[in-house]
C-alpha cells in the first residue's frame, strides 16, 4: 500500500483506493450526474465543477480490440470497454483466447496485482 | 482584387531534405539545411526571414534556441504544437500573421532523426510526466501502433473493411514510390505481400506502418507582393482548418477523426467541393489513418472508404484520386516521426507541374493537404489546407 501513499492527486488516490477493495469508481457529475472517464474535477460534459465517484457494476462489452505483439514480451489484448454505465476506457483483456474474441462479446472487471503493489483493473470475458 | 492578393500569403519555397539517414547530423543542422533548401528555392536567404514556426520536433524550447542557431531575429514566433498536423497549422498562422502585418517573410521548419538516435537507444521524446489520462491508460502498455490498430479492429467491425483494402494504400504509396529516388521503401509490393508481412497489432501488419526516417522539410511563405518579385509559381493558401478530437469524456467514437471538423472548416473557407480537388496529401501513419481520413474529408460516405481506396483508385493516372505522389509516409519519408511538412512539399510539386513526369497530375490546380498529429483513437489533431495554383 506504500505506492497509494505517494499519489499526491486526491482524485487518482481514490480511485486506487477503489481499486485495492476490488471496485471500479466512475465519476460521475454532481449536477448533471452524467459519467464520465478519465477521472477529472470538472464535467467534460456540462462543465459543472464537482464530481462524485460510484463504483460500477463492472460489466460491458468489448468496443474494440487488438492483440499486441511486441519484441522481448509476451503479447496482450488491449481493449476499449463500453461500460454499462455510458463510459468507455482504455484496459487491458485477461485470459482470452484472442483468436476468438470478438467485438461486442460482454466482460467483467477483474482486478491483477501489480508489481508496486497496487490494483490494476482489467477486463475478462463473461463465459455464457 | 487578383487572387494573389486575395490569398493573403503565397507559399514560395518548399524543400524536402534528401537524406532518409543521417547518423552524423544534429537535429539543429538538419532544421538548418531544411531552411537553407526551402529558401534557396524561393530565391530568399535566411537574412529575409522574420516569422519562424516550428514545432516539438526541434530541440528544447524550439524556436528559442533554433532562432539563435539559424542566426534569425524573426518578429513572429509560433511553436503550435500539433503532432504531424503542426506545419499545416503554421501554414494557416502564417497566412494570417502576414495578412496581420506580423511578418512578411515566414519560415517553417521540420526536421529529426528517429532512425539514428533508435541506432544509438535513444527513444522519441517523451510526453513528461503530467499527461491527464496516462494513470488511466499507461499501466496497460498502449502504444502509438495498438492505437491505430483500435481504430483499424473498430472500421473494420462497424462497415466491413477488410485488410486488404488497407493494403491497398500501402500498394499505392510503393506504386508512387518506385519513381522517388529518395524513397526508403522503393520497391513496389503487392497486396499479398503486406498480408504476409508480420502481425504487428491485429489487424495491422508491419506493411500498414509507414517508415522510421530522418531528415525533414520546410516551407516559405511570404506577402504577396514579394511573391510577385520573385519569379517563382505562385501557390496560394485557399483554405485552412484545425481541430482537436478525443474522447469526449469518455463517449468514445472511433468512427469518425478531427479530420471531418477541419476538413469542412477548410473547404467552407475555400468555397470548394471534394470533387474539386485534382491532388491530394493525406497524413499516412498507418494505412488505415488514410482511409479515416478520406472518409473524413468527403472523398466518400462514411464506411465506404474500403472500396474507395481498393484496386488502385489512389495510383496518380490509375485511380480516382491520386493521393501521396512522393510516396507518402508508408513508403518514402516519415521524418521525426512527425512527416506533415512533405506532405505539403508533395502537393507545391504537385501544383507547380513539378512531381515526377511520370506521376505529376496534368494541370493540378487545385491540391489538398491534410495532416494529423497524436493518437487517432485516442487524442489527436487535425489540420487541413486547401492549396491553388494562382
Amino acid at each position: 500500500m506504500d505506492a497509494i501513499q505517494h499519489i499526491f492527486d486526491p482524485m487518482e488516490k481514490a480511485f486506487r483506493e477503489g481499486a485495492q477493495r476490488k471496485e471500479l469508481l466512475i465519476p460521475h457529475c454532481e449536477s448533471c450526474q452524467a459519467p464520465h472517464w478519465y477521472p477529472r474535477p470538472v464535467c467534460p460534459h456540462c462543465g459543472h465543477p464537482g464530481m462524485v465517484f460510484k463504483a460500477s457494476a463492472g460489466t460491458g462489452s468489448i468496443y474494440s480490440l487488438t492483440r499486441l505483439r511486441r519484441k522481448n514480451a509476451a503479447p496482450h489484448t488491449l481493449v476499449y470497454v463500453a461500460l454499462d454505465e455510458g463510459v468507455t476506457l482504455l484496459s487491458q483483456l485477461i485470459n482470452d483466447s484472442a483468436e476468438q474474441t470478438r467485438i461486442g462479446q460482454r466482460v467483467e472487471v477483474d482486478f491483477v496485482q501489480q508489481d508496486n503493489g497496487l490494483n490494476l483493473p482489467v477486463f475478462k470475458l463473461i463465459q455464457s | 482584387m487578383a487572387v494573389i492578393d486575395q490569398a493573403g500569403a503565397i507559399v514560395v519555397g518548399a524543400y524536402e531534405h534528401p537524406t532518409r539517414k543521417a547518423p552524423d547530423k544534429t537535429v539543429a543542422q538538419l532544421h538548418l539545411e531544411c531552411a537553407l533548401g526551402a529558401l534557396a528555392d524561393a530565391g530568399l536567404s535566411l537574412k529575409d526571414v522574420d516569422g519562424y514556426f516550428c514545432a516539438g520536433d526541434a530541440p528544447g524550447m524550439g524556436a528559442i534556441h533554433l532562432a539563435e542557431y539559424l542566426g534569425i531575429r524573426p518578429r513572429h514566433i509560433d511553436n503550435t504544437e500539433l503532432g504531424g498536423a503542426s506545419y499545416l497549422s503554421h501554414l494557416a498562422h502564417a497566412r494570417d500573421a502576414i495578412r496581420n502585418g506580423r511578418c512578411s517573410v515566414a519560415l517553417i521548419t521540420l526536421a529529426g532523426r528517429p532512425r539514428s538516435d533508435a541506432a544509438l537507444g535513444k527513444g522519441p521524446k517523451p510526453l513528461g510526466p503530467h499527461v491527464p489520462e496516462d494513470p488511466y491508460e499507461a499501466p496497460y502498455g498502449i502504444n502509438t501502433v495498438a492505437s491505430y490498430a483500435l481504430l483499424a479492429a473498430r472500421h473494420m467491425h462497424q462497415y466491413g473493411t477488410t485488410s486488404e483494402q488497407l493494403a491497398w494504400i500501402k500498394v499505392a504509396a510503393s506504386q508512387h514510390a518506385r519513381h522517388n529516388p529518395h524513397a526508403m521503401l522503393p520497391t513496389p509490393v503487392t497486396v499479398e505481400d503486406v498480408l504476409a508481412s508480420p502481425r504487428v497489432s491485429d489487424p495491422l501488419h508491419r506493411l500498414d506502418c509507414c517508415v522510421i526516417s530522418d531528415g525533414g522539410g520546410a516551407l516559405v511563405v511570404v506577402r504577396p507582393d514579394i511573391a510577385r518579385a520573385l519569379k517563382r509559381p505562385l501557390i496560394a493558401v485557399k483554405g485552412c482548418g484545425e481541430a482537436i478530437k478525443g474522447h469526449d469524456g469518455g463517449r468514445v467514437d472511433l468512427s469518425y477523426t478531427a479530420a471531418a471538423w477541419s476538413g469542412q472548416a477548410a473547404f467552407d473557407e475555400a468555397g470548394v467541393r471534394p470533387a474539386d480537388i485534382r491532388y491530394a496529401s493525406i497524413y499516412d501513419s498507418f494505412t488505415i489513418t488514410v482511409l479515416l481520413q478520406l472518409e473524413d474529408l468527403g472523398f466518400c460516405k462514411k464506411g465506404e472508404g474500403g472500396r474507395f481506396v481498393e484496386d488502385g483508385q489512389l495510383i496518380a493516372g490509375v485511380g480516382r484520386l491520386a493521393v501521396n505522389t512522393d510516396g507518402g509516409g508508408l513508403c518514402n519519408n516519415h521524418p521525426a516521426n512527425r512527416g506533415g511538412i512533405t506532405k505539403l512539399v508533395e502537393a507545391v510539386r504537385q501544383l507547380r507541374g513539378e512531381a515526377h513526369p511520370a506521376l505529376q497530375i496534368p494541370d493540378c490546380d487545385l491540391a489538398l493537404v491534410q495532416g494529423l498529429g497524436g493518437r487517432l483513437a485516442g487524442r489527436h489533431g487535425s489540420a487541413t489546407i486547401i492549396l491553388e495554383r494562382c
